[in-house]
């Protein structure tokens, strides 16, 4: 019987057992997309997060004239409930398109609005709405946009002093919009 | 740079991480602040400020347009005079006895704030806050010039209890117009 030659025989060993445990971790989910089932909720629901009690209550999609897709606007209450005015909803709130395109921490940009105007000053409830522009075909009417809510996490100090971010998924809203009409 | 030379270089950048690895709080940016009381001219090396005039209302009229709260809003009219180089302030604050800090409604300081100011100019205008009814014992009001990044701020302005104990609630109050003198 032939002889490996030991350095084979390592390399071969060392790829084994990483395939091993690549496939326990493909056997047992880790490399599909993330079961957010238990988090779901409805629109209408409040949901509580590190800094804001945040209401989902619906969205409108406004078709662009130049290209095959639109603006999306997601009506919300939102309150602050931290210790100073806060001007954005992101990190806390990310938007999935159907499309894959993601809108968020991490994600493209968003604009969060206070209908009021300004901030969000502390223990005030306001009615907010994000926008957010996508140059991708619009989806059929029956799907939905998702809707990720997050505890956030601050790291304080260092150069970026009170850069928040989210640490952990509390809720995932499913929104169908409505698609406006275009005004001719 | 000699051994020893190279070893202080290193020392003096890790004394200079650990610094600003201890700025927690943006407010600690501010090299120094100046205290003062609403009436009082208060002195920085960079600019002076005083608060005039500090009401109460339940509306205020921001050129011709209401704006209602289910708080109170605090009008603070204040002025600034710039020394050796053009000065704008942000943020400018108050904060409630428990260090909840409400930023001035950017809808109002966008029209009627205190303009930018340049040596020999004092400019005056008008911060309006949202703050809940309980709120308004032992409230200070803060002011920042706005420059630049990190520790470049220099100096702050405090006004302790800037609200009146007296200060009665005004059902409306219009919002004048900020104004620039020559005072130099």
């Amino acid at each position: 019987m032939a002889r490996i030659n030991p350095t084979v025989r390592t390399w071969l060993l060392t790829l084994l057992v990483v395939g091993a445990v690549l496939g326990v971790i493909a056997l047992v989910g880790g490399f599909g997309p993330r079961d957010t089932s238990p988090y779901r909720v409805e629109a209408g629901q409040q949901v509580s997060l590190t800094r804001w009690d945040i209401t989902l209550h619906g969205c409108e999609i406004e078709p662009s004239e130049d290209s095959d897709g639109g603006a999306v606007v997601i009506r919300l209450d939102a309150t602050n409930r931290w210790r100073a005015t806060l001007e954005m909803l992101e990190p806390a709130v990310g938007v999935e398109l159907p499309t894959g395109e993601g809108y968020g921490f991490d994600g493209e940009w968003y604009t969060t609005r206070n209908l009021a105007g300004g901030g969000f000053d502390p223990g005030f409830a306001a009615e907010a709405s994000i926008r957010l522009e996508t140059e991708e075909p619009l989806w059929g009417p029956d799907e939905a946009i998702t809707v990720s809510l997050f505890d956030e996490s601050s790291d304080d100090g260092y150069l970026s002093s009170d850069r928040w971010y989210p640490s952990e998924l509390v809720a995932v809203v499913d929104l169908v919009c409505t698609v406006l009409e275009v005004e001719e | 740079m000699t051994r020893p030379g190279r070893i202080l270089a290193f020392f003096l950048c890790l004394v200079g991480v650990g610094l600003v690895s201890m700025v927690t709080d943006e407010s600690q940016m501010v090299t120094r602040w100046y205290a003062g009381e609403v009436g009082e001219t208060i002195s920085t090396p960079d600019y002076d400020v005083r608060v005039t005039e500090v009401r109460l209302a339940r509306e205020v009229i921001v050129r011709d347009e209401p704006m209602s709260t289910e708080g109170v809003w605090v009008v603070v009219e204040w002025e600034a005079a710039a020394k050796r180089q053009s000065a704008a302030f942000s943020p400018v604050a108050l904060v409630t006895a428990d260090g909840t800090v409400f930023h001035e409604r950017d809808e109002v300081a966008g029209l009627m704030g205190v303009p930018r100011t340049d040596p020999g100019f004092t400019g005056s205008g008008t911060s309006v806050f949202q703050l809940p009814p309980d709120a308004l014992d032992d409230v200070e009001l803060t002011i920042e010039r706005s420059q630049g990044f990190l520790f470049t701020h220099g100096a702050g302005v405090r006004v302790a209890d800037v609200v009146p104990d007296d200060a009665d609630v005004e059902d409306s109050h219009v919002i004048g117009p900020p104004t620039t003198e020559v005072t130099r």
